[in-house]
């Protein structure tokens, strides 16, 4: 089979121009390629054009049936095919394309000799403009093609060869649309093509007529001549079997020899029969004559219709001539108008060529308005199948990667019984771990450094990397689950609804928002639900200061040297040394990192920089801008957490360690006493909890989880997930008796945080009710306890620090907490 | 994990008594506390080790003759980085009004300064004086020259930081985390040079032998102890 090239439909669009020269030019944008092609006409253009969206859609209906039947298949089936992402689909596509074009060949195809006839003879009418791209061109699109051109013959032939019958050309009508992949009329010379493609599309109704008319009168005269030909052949051949009866007869008589009357009067018999018979012969002659003389005339009349269409194709030439000198006349008055209306002898003929055009080219936009219209829904449909598909897909990904996980968990399990039970196997058992740890944790696939979508290195390190690596399994498991179930998605919808309405304003505070917080916030929303927490407590101070106070920071006396500045140099490579953006000094988060920590060590100098909040200003920036992280830093510092967390000795972070305390003893009792039977001060576990909003070896999902909250609600927010954290770890912890284990077990409790939901669950109903008040009258009475601790220790030199804090200049902008 | 430079590892239930031992580690920001503990309980050193925010615990055992002696590291946090020059800076240090929960009852502290630093060396000096002036007077103190590997950036000199450490009864050790240099060697002559037989350290009321050891009395006495008096 000749092909010249091919071209994907799959992801294709199509369009074409009014404006251009060439009127039946359209093009095929597909695979980021743009094919021009031209039909003949314009009607064989739009031809071309249905015929090419009929395709597609046909062949995105059944690559979603494929993908429905392959969804109910097995596990590794699928997964051995990847799931089409959306970069690999048009590869994809294409195949499958080529697979699925056998089946729509259709059963009436006249084979490949005529689609390869054609195809030869419509090469000359490509015209293809990207000469660079494969074109592999088989007419394979042309299959349809051999309907057409029988259809062409059929009707070309319809008067000379009564071979074919005429019934077949209606049928081939109804059938060339839908089974056309490509039909190509240009591939048809000249009127042949256009002939063709008008009838399809029946916009020419005279001609349409005027054909009809005549297979109408055919069909009639055609038939009876046959028959009486039929009739008449039928008619003498009795006549012959009676004159070989005679004379077999006559024989018979001579052979006998010796005739009796009976034997005369058989001969009388046969006499009249042959007299009967010869009448009836001559009946039949007179029949056929007079047959003959029909057909005759009938010929004749099949002439005079002969004559008459080739005098209604020579009334037609000349009507074409006609238009033909029209459009060259009005193409010359386009040309020159001017010249025309200045000559003001021919203003009409002017007015209702112009009219003329634009009626034609207002038509032209209108048939491309209505093509472009069918090709947007089209496409659209397209478009929304895909993602219907895609989600199929993920789901089930989603669902088997929960399975896979499940697994591994338990293999996790066995391998972990396997080495206690059995202290010979051990080493074996450890090395499987190892590698069963490293081989693969859900969501990574490459081979080179592998980063988690946050950009943190995944890596097993320590000792416990088995029981972090159970605990995340399990974590990825669930999420798994959910997205399976559907929970994750329909909060992002909720989410979705929310951002829409929220527009450009900042996060209200609502109960539905506060617990749709508390749901999550999706990844793609956290940039904005965090800005909009950050703006709601600093919109006022910022409107105060210079609009870019930020920048002014940054760019101040950049070459003094400070102690901040210093402490901030030293920090920098070490605040999250295991995310990519934070891992070498000419990494983007450093460079921004240190700007930020140097403009807010000038904004408060009485902080400066204090380890911990590099930490803050690091997560900040993972999903804000340098400059609103900044702000971020400044709302956390400023306004979220008490005076004095960070500044001199950090008085109000000391007292929130003791408040805790106190918290801890109501909620968990028992806890609180076993750590005071083993002389554990929270101070010890928790006190960087606090500094550093929870960035503490907290696996960095559920760190975002308690930013939203605590970005959202305010530092109430760090005492309920203190608790919480403990409250989950409280058994565990009850079963430990010395203080060795217990600070053992606490140093390593916060990198098994992975269950965020869990923790979610007892941060906001298990340890409930969680009264602000109750917090804030512990946080005044512990503050003025340890001021007087601190008072003994400085002696007179606590005058001076006092003083210092009283000048803070933000304390005026202090936010209304909730309470 | 085989690269683990830890020799000295208790066989079983030995027939030693253990003893435990508190530690706590101190020096100026970045010399490399928490790298020297990280090599010496689990082998591993990060060329950016994140940096401590209030104070990591962590454990190792170190096997002598016939005691096996454990130690609890607190591993604390280094910024100060403000009033430096103040004859008292130890009152206005960020983490000092904090510091006296971890020294307080540690009967072994490492200060630790950064060779390529010379400032660090000064702060370590400070750290010792306040060590002597307000820990447990049988406190044993070991002064560790981290970064031994950047020789070529060297600040401080090492025979200087002998006489110094002489003449304040110091262990004294340039080490380096990074080659693990004197890291293990460090921490066995701490536990060589403490005392085994009665645990006296201080004013914890620590038990002799015994696997419980308590800290320190609860957050009450912030004030008293042994802390400035």
């Amino acid at each position: 089979m000749l092909a010249l090239g091919s071209i994907s439909l799959a992801n294709a669009s199509l369009t074409f121009d009014v404006d251009t020269e060439k009127k039946g030019q359209f093009q095929i944008r597909s695979d980021g390629r743009i094919y021009v092609l031209e039909a003949p006409s314009q009607e064989a253009m739009m031809f071309w054009l249905q015929q090419l969206q009929t395709k597609r859609h046909e062949y995105n209906a059944k690559l979603a049936n494929m993908t429905d039947l392959s969804l109910t298949k097995p596990a590794t089936g699928l997964l051995g095919e990847e799931p089409l992402s959306s970069e690999d689909q048009s590869a994809t596509n294409q195949s499958a394309a080529s697979d699925i074009l056998p089946h729509i060949r259709p059963p009436e195809c006249v084979g490949e000799q005529t689609a390869d006839k054609v195809s030869t003879s419509g090469i000359s009418n490509w015209s293809i403009a990207n000469i660079t791209t494969e074109i592999r061109n088989h007419l394979s699109h042309g299959r349809g093609d051999g309907n057409l051109i029988r259809r062409k013959q059929s009707i070309g032939d319809r008067f000379s060869s009564p071979g074919i019958s005429p019934n077949a050309s209606p049928l081939i009508t109804e059938k060339s649309p839908s089974n056309h992949r490509k039909s190509s009329p240009e591939e048809f010379p000249g009127k042949d093509c256009s002939e063709v493609a008008t009838e399809e599309k029946s916009s020419n109704p005279h001609r349409r007529r005027s054909q009809s008319k005549h297979a109408a009168n055919n069909q009639p005269q055609e038939d009876p001549t046959k028959s009486l030909n039929n009739q008449l052949r039928q008619a003498t051949s009795p006549t012959h079997s009676t004159k070989e009866e005679i004379d077999s007869n006559e024989n018979e008589q001579f052979v006998s020899g010796n005739s009796d009357e009976k034997q005369l009067l058989r001969l009388f018999e046969n006499q009249q029969r042959i007299n009967e018979l010869q009448l009836n012969v001559k009946k039949a002659r007179e029949e056929k004559e007079d047959s003959e003389f029909k057909l005759r005339v009938t010929e004749a009349e099949m002439k005079s219709l002969n004559d008459e269409i080739s005098l209604v194709k020579e009334v037609l030439e000349a009507k074409d001539q006609v238009v033909v000198s029209l459009t060259e006349k009005l193409h010359q008055y386009e040309n020159a108008p001017l010249v025309l209306t200045g000559d003001g002898a021919h203003p009409q003929p002017i007015v209702e060529n112009n009219y003329f055009l634009w009626r034609e080219k207002c038509a032209a936009f209108e048939i491309q308005n209505k093509f472009l219209n069918s090709e947007i829904i089209g496409l659209n449909e397209i478009q929304i199948a895909r993602e219907k598909r895609t989600k199929q897909l993920e789901s089930k990904l989603a669902a088997l990667t929960a399975r896979h996980c499940q697994i591994q968990r338990k293999y996790m399990m066995f391998l972990k019984n396997l080495s206690v039970s059995n202290e010979e196997s051990k080493q074996l058992v450890d090395q499987l771990i190892k590698e069963a740890a490293e081989s693969d944790s859900p969501s990574n696939n490459s081979l080179e450094k592998q980063y988690d979508m946050f950009g943190f290195l995944k890596n097993v390190d320590d000792d416990n990397a088995l029981e972090k690596y159970t605990s995340q399994l399990s974590y990825y498991q669930q999420t798994m689950e959910n997205e399976v179930s559907g929970v994750d998605v329909a909060i992002a919808k909720k989410w979705e609804t929310v951002m829409v309405s929220l527009g450009g304003k900042s996060l209200p505070l609502t109960p539905e928002i506060k617990s749709l917080i508390r749901a999550g916030v999706p990844h793609e929303f956290r940039s904005k639900v965090w800005s909009s927490c950050v703006h709601r407590r600093v919109a006022k101070f910022r409107k105060s200061m210079v609009t870019d106070y930020y920048w002014r920071l940054v760019n101040a006396d950049t070459n003094s040297y400070s102690l901040a500045i210093n402490q901030i140099e030293m920090d920098l490579l070490r605040t999250l040394p295991n995310n990519k953006f934070y891992d070498s000094r000419s990494a983007e988060g450093i460079i921004k990192l240190r700007r930020i920590l140097c403009a807010y060590s000038r904004h408060n100098p009485d902080i400066g920089y204090c380890q911990g909040m590099n930490r803050l200003a690091a997560v900040a920036l993972l999903y804000l801008s340098e400059e609103e992280a900044f702000w971020c830093l400044i709302a956390i510092i400023d306004f979220i957490m008490p005076t004095e967390y960070y500044a001199n000795s950090m008085l109000a972070a000391q007292a929130d360690q003791r408040v805790l305390q106190e918290l801890l003893t109501e909620k968990l009792p028992r806890l609180a006493a076993h750590f005071n039977q083993h002389g554990i001060e929270l101070t010890y576990i928790t006190l960087q909890w606090f500094l550093t909003v929870y960035i503490d070896n907290i696996p960095i999902q559920t760190v975002f989880r308690i930013w939203d909250c605590f970005l959202y609600e305010g530092d109430k927010i760090l005492f309920r997930f203190a608790v919480a954290i403990f409250k989950i770890f409280e058994e565990h912890f009850l079963h430990l008796d010395s203080s060795t284990e217990i600070l053992t077990a606490s140093s390593e409790m916060s990198s098994k945080l992975w269950d965020v939901n869990k923790l979610m669950h007892a941060a906001f109903f298990e340890i409930n009710p969680f009264p602000m008040n109750a917090i804030t009258n512990k946080r005044v009475k512990h503050i003025a306890k340890l001021k007087v601790e601190l008072m003994e220790l400085e002696k007179g030199r606590i005058e001076r620090v006092d003083s210092r804090t009283a000048k803070r200049p933000v304390d005026q902008y202090l936010s209304d907490e909730e309470s | 994990m085989a690269s683990r430079g830890q020799p000295q590892r208790p066989n079983g239930s030995g027939q030693s008594k253990i003893c435990q031992f508190k530690l706590v580690l101190l020096g100026e920001s970045a010399v490399g506390k928490s790298s020297l503990v990280l090599r010496f309980v689990k082998g591993q050193f990060q060329e950016y080790q994140e940096s401590t925010i209030g104070a990591a615990f962590l454990t190792q055992t170190v096997c002598l003759d016939d005691v096996t002696v454990k130690f609890e590291i607190w591993d604390t946090a280094g910024q100060e980085n403000i009033f430096l020059i103040l004859p008292s800076f130890c009152r206005y240090l960020r983490y000092h009004s904090l510091a006296p929960m971890y020294y307080r009852g540690a009967q072994t502290a490492i200060v630790v300064y950064d060779i390529s630093n010379a400032e660090s060396f000064q702060r370590a000096k400070a750290w010792v004086k306040e060590l002597q002036r307000q820990a447990s007077p049988n406190i044993v103190i070991a002064l560790a020259g981290n970064k031994a590997d950047l020789a070529n950036k060297r600040m401080v000199d090492a025979d200087e930081a002998q006489v110094y450490a002489e003449e304040n009864g110091l262990l004294f050790m340039e080490t380096s985390a990074k080659t693990a240099m004197n890291v293990n060697e460090i921490f066995l002559a701490i536990a060589k040079k403490l005392p085994k037989s009665e645990q006296g350290g201080g004013g914890a009321a620590t038990q002799g032998g015994a696997r419980v050891v308590d800290i320190n009395k609860p957050a009450n006495n912030s004030g008293g102890g042994g802390c400035c008096k």
